[in-house]
């Protein structure tokens, strides 16, 4: 049992097929964004399903070689789902709550896929390649908190709820946000067990979530 | 939950959301117990198939908003069962071949 990922269409119909309403074809064409973001996530964890034993699986040459497709969604974004984010730091505008949510499942993925390799990177000298790393986790934490910000803003907590699954995210994100640049900090919150608490699970009966929001 | 239908398949996927909002006692393990239970049904609609069978040219018998609403059904339960199972630790059955998607992406 269970849902094979080659059975799930992830093609972008263009047009329209002849009978379906404009508007349904608007929201199908969106949502398959979501499910191609979703993909990647499966793939991250399939992998790590099947390395998850190695001492230094974070460090795995399978998992490293998933970082560019990871970027290629969000390079093939179509513009209408875009958030462009202001120089000074203010709440992006955002057209819907799903563009909003969306682009955080998009964010939420490369916190996944990339804190593991910033925990087993094989030195943390100066120049090291763990700070690509690093940068990407917290630019993706700072820009979380802004689309979570401008959610909140725009659509009241009901535009935090319509996530598919996962509204205590902003638990997660909030936590990565206060760590700042300490390396052991951000290590210690970006633990891979930390997104699957944030995932679906109720504030107050995840006791990690209690732990992170009580760190400095 | 007499027959498989999709307007089941609906309701199971918005009572899972509803459930969300108000977690009772066992909620993650009734979450996964949904969603085997919508796999299941989906399944014996053959909702697994119907990619397929628009891939190889054959029709799936039902007016385009139907076949639509057919494709969302089953890329929902795909991305539930990912964001339920998950954080689980749930194995899923059937390895899929990655270039597979590479190709289909």
């Amino acid at each position: 049992m269970g849902v094979d990922t080659d059975t799930v269409d992830v093609s972008i119909q263009q047009p329209p097929s002849p009978g379906v309403e404009e508007s349904d074809y608007h929201t199908s064409r969106q949502f398959t964004y979501l499910v191609k973001v979703v993909r990647n996530v499966r793939i991250l964890t399939d992998t790590y399903a099947k390395i998850k034993k190695q001492k230094e699986w974070g460090a795995n040459a399978g998992l490293m070689g998933l970082n560019p497709s990871f970027l290629k969604w969000r390079e093939e974004l179509p513009s209408d789902m875009v958030i462009h984010y202001p120089s000074d730091g203010s709440a992006p505008w955002l057209e819907s709550h799903f563009v909003g949510n969306v682009n955080c499942y998009y964010h939420l993925s490369i916190i996944m896929l990339h804190r593991p390799q910033l925990m087993y990177s094989s030195s943390f000298a100066a120049g090291g390649s763990w700070k690509q790393h690093m940068t990407l986790c917290y630019s993706s934490a700072k820009i979380l908190c802004g689309i979570q910000e401008a959610l909140l803003q725009s659509f009241g907590v009901n535009g935090l709820l319509s996530m598919q699954r996962g509204k205590s995210c902003v638990w997660l994100i909030r936590s990565i946000d206060q760590a700042n640049y300490r390396r052991h900090q951000l290590c210690n919150l970006l633990h891979p067990n930390l997104y699957y608490a944030s995932s679906g699970m109720a504030p107050s009966q995840n006791h990690e979530h209690r732990q992170i929001a009580n760190k400095p | 939950m007499d027959v498989p239908r999709l307007s089941t398949i609906q309701a199971l996927l918005i009572l899972l959301k509803a459930r969300e909002s108000a977690p009772k006692r066992g909620y993650y393990f009734r979450s996964w117990m949904t969603i085997k239970t919508l796999v299941a049904m989906a399944k014996d609609l053959e909702l697994h198939e119907h990619y397929a069978d628009h891939k190889e040219g054959r029709s799936c018998g039902s007016d385009p908003t139907e076949c639509l609403v057919k494709t969302r059904i089953w890329q929902t339960i795909y991305i539930c069962e990912m964001m339920v199972g998950g954080p689980q630790g749930m194995r899923y059955t059937v390895l899929y071949n990655s270039k597979l998607l590479l190709d289909g992406g």
